[in-house]
């Protein structure tokens, strides 16, 4: 068994139990798991304002500096792939 | 150069599309089509996808994907009656090198208005008429290094209605172009076979609107870590960046985000595959001080292939996602399975906890070589206070 590779498994665990123990911040922001991304676009279409684009990769990719955050995307992702 | 490809008519579009096409037939490219045409209440919706990929002996691929919606009305799922998108798009590699140039042509039709900027210009809406979207990425490797580099740029053509407050009409105004360009760098360093450690800078311009309101530039560090602990079963990977963000749109807390995630994938058997997926994000308050939590998201599940036919075509899956910060909890399961011969079936669901929900039902028939033709019916609703809609389709599948 090789310790070494348990260690930053460790170390990313106990940072998302520490920010389990957070407050919550005062505004949201959405984002794709690419993993789980199809490229459908369904996301894109629906969109109002123009703030998701396909990338080099055919994946969804939201531009933060434009989403005003009305959830629209989350609701028609076929994937859930939207958080 | 973008003035003359947005001028350009939507006939010469379409006739470049055809020739590509006929061109690439003869090359004897791969083929996939699909089609399938859903009727809900009165309304009748069309939906087809093509993608053609060609490969060179040269070692290239050149892709073609080819998306069209149409619909005879604007529904909630689809803010313009008409969505036709098309992308072209060359990935090559060469000793060290790994390139991906493309092009992509999206077209609006009968859309609705849209604020597209509603802090910006609260009086303003916008019909999204076409738009132009082409793109660079390279990847090199070298020794332990690897760098990697893209741009994107993405020019949409609008036309803008502003309120009259007099009247209370929406004034047609000239059309405007509004361009988006992208680019980043990357320098990633392999410490040892499990480990790298990344640091890169990203750049998103936005011509054209005073006072470059939707600016943003952000730097990245970040640390991942690949361990295959069962080769080719058990693989678990786990990441951490810290991202520095400076745009005027992004607020103050948003300003730092902290994010760490973990992905789990087994195989536990031929039969049975798994797979969890946890990501963090926080961010700090604007004295940066304190972390505050901005999401979490966590996602799993399990795939059954069903011993019934060689090819695995069979299976039922199941999953979920808990993202409770963004409302989009959902539960989610799929299968198919054939029922005898060439007949076979299928349901899918999904829902999300609150929100919205969608069955769908379908019974297809297999030719050989994977080409398929099915019926189907759907129930859902998309959110609360908008009708369900149910709707009954058909469609099928072309392989080449
Ligand atoms: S709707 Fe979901 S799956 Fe489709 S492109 Fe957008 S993020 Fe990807
Ligand atoms: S949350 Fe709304 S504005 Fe933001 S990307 Fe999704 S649909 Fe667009």
């Amino acid at each position: 068994m090789r310790f070494r590779c348990l260690l930053p498994i460790l170390m990313i665990l106990i940072l998302m139990l520490v920010a389990f123990a957070c407050r919550s911040s005062s505004g949201g922001e959405y984002n794709v798991d690419r993993s789980a991304c199809n490229g459908c676009g369904e996301c894109v279409r629906v969109c109002p304002h123009d703030a998701i684009y396909m990338d080099a990769d055919n994946k969804a990719m939201i531009d933060q500096s434009k989403c005003q955050q009305c959830g629209n995307c989350v609701l028609v992702c076929p994937q859930s792939a939207i958080h | 150069m973008w003035q003359l490809c947005i001028g350009m008519s939507t006939k010469r579009y379409t006739l470049i599309l055809l020739l590509l096409t006929v061109g690439w037939l003869c090359a004897r490219p791969s083929i996939w089509y699909n089609s399938q045409v859903v009727s809900v209440a009165d309304e009748i919706e069309w939906r087809n996808r093509l993608r053609v990929e060609q490969r060179f002996s040269s070692g290239g691929t050149l892709t073609v994907d080819d998306d069209l919606v149409w619909g005879d009305a604007i529904s909630p799922e689809r803010l313009q009656k008409l969505y036709h998108s098309m992308r072209l798009s060359w990935w090559q590699r060469f000793s060290h090198i790994e390139a991906r140039l493309g092009y992509r042509n999206t077209l609006y039709s009968g859309g609705e208005k849209i604020a597209l900027y509603p802090v910006w210009q609260p009086l303003s809406v916008y019909e999204r008429d076409l738009q132009h979207t082409g793109y660079l990425k390279a990847d090199i490797d070298f020794e332990s290094w690897r760098l990697s580099g893209y741009h994107l740029s993405k020019v949409l053509s609008i036309t803008p209605y502003e309120f009259d407050l007099q009247d209370f009409t929406l004034v047609r105004q000239a059309p405007e172009l509004q361009q988006d360009h992208f680019s980043g760098l990357r320098a990633t360093y392999q410490l040892n076979e499990d480990i790298a450690i990344s640091a890169g800078a990203n750049h998103k311009s936005n011509p054209g609107v005073a006072g470059g309101l939707f600016d943003l530039t952000t730097f990245s560090l970040g640390a991942k870590q690949n361990w295959k602990p069962i080769p080719l079963s058990l693989d678990i990977e786990t990441s951490l960046e810290w991202e520095y963000r400076d745009g005027k749109a992004i607020t103050a807390e948003r300003r730092n985000v902290l994010v760490a995630s973990i992905r789990l994938r087994h195989q536990l058997s031929p039969e049975v595959s798994g797979y969890v997926h946890y990501v963090n994000r926080t961010c700090t308050d604007p004295s940066g001080s304190e972390l505050l939590l901005l999401s979490n998201y966590l996602r799993g599940g399990v795939k059954y292939t069903l011993p019934v036919e060689p090819e695995g075509g069979s299976y039922v899956s199941g999953g979920f996602v808990y993202s409770p910060e963004n409302y989009s909890n959902a539960v989610f399961a799929e299968g198919q399975s054939k029922v005898v011969s060439r007949i076979w079936a299928g349901v899918s669901t999904m829902y999300r906890i609150k929100e919205n929900y969608k069955y769908t039902g379908k019974l297809g028939w297999r030719f050989p070589g994977a080409s398929e033709c099915h019926i189907l019916y759907s129930y859902s609703e998309l959110m609360q206070g908008v009708p369900k809609r149910s709707y009954f389709g058909a469609g099928w599948t072309w392989y080449y």
